[in-house]
């Protein structure tokens, strides 16, 4: 498979998951309201797998076409309103989406499907025959759709020509292809012997400005072609132009979608075009009404139908519907968005990382020269340079509403699986977050999820005689808070018993019986993040090995973010996990300890302080802040830094936790943007620093862990 | 040499005789000589009759200057099509959009099929 053929199948793979994404939103849409439900639900779900279809057809990915196909068939009748969409049919179709998406995993990797995927297929397949007769379907690529009534072939676009069998090929050659010593005509005379140019235009594509150079090439055709060959058949005949040449091949059952496409991909203006294409004969001008219809309604924003399909909600339904609805246009306008090689952004960030620290490094020559117009024009730089790292960390940022979204099935499937019955309710979907941390959160968010329904909801019977509603409530929430972002999962279930909780700690030797009444609730739910930690009686499939929880705490630690739980017995539980908006770059304070220099997230600090003697207190470890004890480290001694002589130290208050801990340190630096560089995998392990970056003056500065670097002084503090 | 290219002149009147292979090798001297021309004549003859090549970018060259000289209120007019010369007007289907008259001997007549080309583009898209 040669290089643009592969792109073009990872384009496919993306889209294709998009669909299915797609798809099955509106079918959970369908099954929580089937009321609600407009023929324009039914119509994207039949789109996504029609779409799916035409382009696993273009690859000869023989197995999703078959299965589409059915798919496809049972769908149209549902759209005619010959078939009643009921919830077994959309078990059902939940069940195919998920096939298909291996299906699509499985074409991806070139791998061949396993025979239980087969058993899994055949079985929908089956099941799906009940409600339709379904035919099947010619090996031949490309696929014929079976249904040819009228109505339903204007909805999805098919165009007329599909019965002539003419395939319609593009090519825009490139302009070295005369000088690689290529001539269009020996590829047009391949094409006649494998079958036959029924129609074809030539022209030249230039623009005016550009002027005309005779050994360049502008040759571009249009033109309509009759074959015994399959897609790849055709493809072969262009596989010594692939590299000088454009190529468009639009199989026979190419819809006006296509078309549509088509012409927005060519340069050339749509009329010009249209006129080709009606002039070799490959749409007539039905089609091209159809065309334009199509293109209106495309342009026709989404969002407004969105919005009135929410009006017609049924007024009993409607606190809990909208809720759930509220997310809805965000989506759809992501979807405008353009579409950016991660890596190319990542390159972006590496690169304005880089002119952070040179920024820093000019200021600091200002700053040493101290010249008033050096020390201006390097403010203004760098005060421009903050806007460009903002603005370049915003481009990776991405809603989590998407995220979210995919709770829905997750919620439905393990509830149904407990017998239990749960609405989830999603808030903040367009909170924003950096693409990696999204990521990497989706494993743990998972998790808490599971844990929520496993654990934290009761049964429905359970529910009832408590005096709850029969229906359990789990949100998930994000928001903003003081430059995290926070995301919530919250549950109207048991929460956390806290006796229960405490008796296994003391069982498992994590703290001693006499200490029982010391707790604070935080301490003992700290217990619950222990590796091996369960309370639960039995365990599930679901959750109750006690693995897990100590893995989501590990996994948030590494995105430097923070898990808290709060819980009240019988009413539910939260957690929240704190995460920083972007592992990138951050606004640091910097400050020196002896030799050293240290950075903090600027976030964290509360105030500076030159340290006074009267701060001391007869406790080794505390300060006496205005009146209020302090715990405090002194970072030199911590870090076991030899000491120098300072004139004087200072101190610095930061917030950990919600509480405020102190810092003894030698000379406080100010704030600074700071590039977080890793450090190496020697220093995997190093309790306290999370990070490293390059000050202005060259010098390596260490980004603290707050949390880590705190329970490690605690945990030594106490050991001693 | 690849290609020959005669001039002759009467008044404002200029014919082009092309002999040889007008292809990749030849075009851009072609290009060059045809349109240094363009100032100096009204009406534009070009002879094919003892072309032996006519490749793509020839044609692309043709279509071009035909359209160019036009767009300059030139004349510009084909004649004595060479069989190498249909050959590839028939496979790109210039047939029409040069516009010329065609002729072509009794024996050859069954070289040539012309199943495209033949209609001129027609403007019916708003």
């Amino acid at each position: 498979m040669n290089l643009e053929l592969a792109e073009i199948k990872e384009a496919f793979i993306t889209e294709s998951s998009e669909l299915l994404q797609k798809m099955e939103t509106s079918l959970l849409d369908f099954e929580r309201s089937p009321q609600t439900i407009t023929d324009d639900t039914i119509n994207e779900i039949f789109r996504a797998v029609h779409t799916i279809k035409g382009n696993a057809a273009v690859f000869g990915f023989q197995r999703i076409v078959e299965f589409t196909h059915g798919l496809e068939t049972v769908l149209d009748e549902a759209r005619s309103g010959k078939l009643n969409l009921n919830l077994e049919l959309i078990e059902i179709l939940l069940e195919s989406r998920d096939q298909l998406s291996e299906l699509i995993e499985a074409a991806a990797n070139e791998t061949t499907v396993t025979e239980e995927q087969i058993k899994v297929q055949d079985s929908i397949t089956n099941r799906l025959s009940k409600f339709v007769k379904l035919t099947s379907i010619q090996t031949e690529v490309p696929v014929e759709p079976i249904s040819t009534k009228k109505e339903s072939n204007q909805i999805r676009g098919n165009l007329k020509n599909q019965k002539d069998g003419l395939w319609h090929i593009s090519l825009r050659y490139k302009k070295n292809t005369f000088r690689n010593g290529l001539d269009p005509i020996s590829v047009l005379n391949y094409l006649n012997k494998i079958g036959k140019i029924i129609s074809l235009h030539s022209f030249l594509s230039k623009s005016k400005e550009t002027g005309f150079h005779p050994e360049d090439c502008y040759m571009s055709f249009e033109f309509t072609y009759s074959t015994e060959k399959n897609f790849e058949g055709i493809q072969d005949a262009f596989e010594f132009i692939q590299y000088d040449c454009d190529i468009i091949i639009l199989p026979p059952t190419r819809n006006s979608y296509e078309f549509v496409n088509f012409l927005e991909s060519r340069t050339e203006t749509k009329r010009f075009l249209l006129s080709i294409l009606l002039h070799i004969g490959s749409i007539d001008k039905d089609d091209i009404k159809e065309i334009r219809r199509k293109k209106n309604s495309e342009n026709r924003p989404i969002e407004v139908t969105k919005i009135e399909t929410s009006k017609s909600i049924p007024v009993t339904q409607v606190t809990n519907v909208e809720e759930i609805v509220k997310d809805k246009p965000k989506e759809k306008v992501e979807a405008k968005s353009i579409r950016i090689d991660s890596s190319k952004l990542d390159q972006l960030i590496n690169l304005v990382g880089e002119l952070v620290i040179s920024g820093a490094n000019l200021s600091q020559l200002a700053y040493t020269k101290n010249e008033p117009e050096l020390l201006e024009s390097a403010s203004h730089f760098n005060r421009l340079i903050g806007d460009i790292r903002d603005t370049s960390l915003n481009l990776r940022m991405v809603q989590i509403g998407d995220t979210f979204t995919r709770y829905f099935r997750v919620v439905r499937d393990i509830s149904t699986e407990l017998g239990k019955d749960v609405q989830l309710y999603t808030s903040g979907g367009d909170t924003e977050l950096d693409k990696v941390l999204i990521e990497k959160l989706s494993d743990p968010l998972t998790h808490l999820v599971r844990n929520a329904l496993d654990h934290g909801i009761e049964t429905k019977e359970e529910r009832i005689a408590l005096g709850k509603p029969a229906k359990a409530s789990l949100y998930l929430n994000a928001f903003h808070e003081a430059g995290n972002v926070v995301i919530e999962v919250r549950d109207d279930g048991r929460g956390i018993v806290k006796e229960k909780i405490i008796s296994k700690a003391i069982e498992r030797g994590l703290v001693t019986e006499d200490k029982r009444n010391d707790l604070s609730a935080q301490d003992i739910y700290s217990f619950m993040f222990q590796a091996g930690f369960s309370t639960a009686e039995k365990i599930t499939n679901i959750s109750g090995r006690g693995v897990g929880l100590d893995v989501v705490e590990k996994n948030i630690k590494l995105l430097r973010g923070s898990i808290r739980v709060d819980s009240e017995e019988g009413k539910g539980t939260v957690l929240q996990i704190r995460l920083p908006l972007t592992l990138a770059i951050i606004d640091a304070f910097v400050f020196r300890v002896s030799n050293s220099y240290f950075a903090i997230p600027l976030g964290q600090v509360v105030e500076c302080l030159e340290y006074q003697d009267e701060f001391q207190t007869d406790k080794k470890d505390f300060f006496n802040l205005r009146g209020e004890l302090l715990s405090f480290l002194r970072l030199a001694s911590f870090f076991q830094i030899e000491k120098t002589n300072s004139r004087r130290k200072n101190l610095l208050v930061l917030q950990y936790m919600g509480n405020n801990v102190g810092l003894l340190v030698d000379e406080l630096l100010g704030e600074q943007q700071a590039v977080i560089k890793p450090l190496g995998k020697i220093f995997q392990n190093l309790k306290g620093i999370s990070g490293s970056t390059i000050l202005g003056n060259g010098e390596v500065a260490l980004i603290l862990d707050l949390p880590l670097l705190f329970q490690k002084a605690v945990g030594e503090n106490k050991s001693r | 040499m690849n290609l020959a290219i005669e001039i002759e002149e009467f008044d404002k009147n200029c014919t082009v005789n092309l002999s040889g292979k007008l292809n990749i090798y030849s075009v851009k001297e072609f290009y060059e000589s045809v349109t240094s021309l363009l100032p100096s004549y009204n009406n534009f003859q070009f002879n094919f009759s003892k072309v032996e090549e006519l490749d793509a970018s020839g044609a692309q060259a043709l279509l071009y200057i035909k359209k160019h000289f036009k767009s300059k209120n030139r004349k510009i007019q084909f004649t004595g099509h060479s069989i190498s010369v249909l050959k590839t007007m028939e496979v790109l289907g210039l047939v029409a959009i040069f516009g010329d008259k065609i002729h072509i001997s009794k024996e050859n007549v069954g070289m040539f099929q012309f199943s495209y080309g033949m209609k001129k583009l027609g403007h019916t898209i708003r």
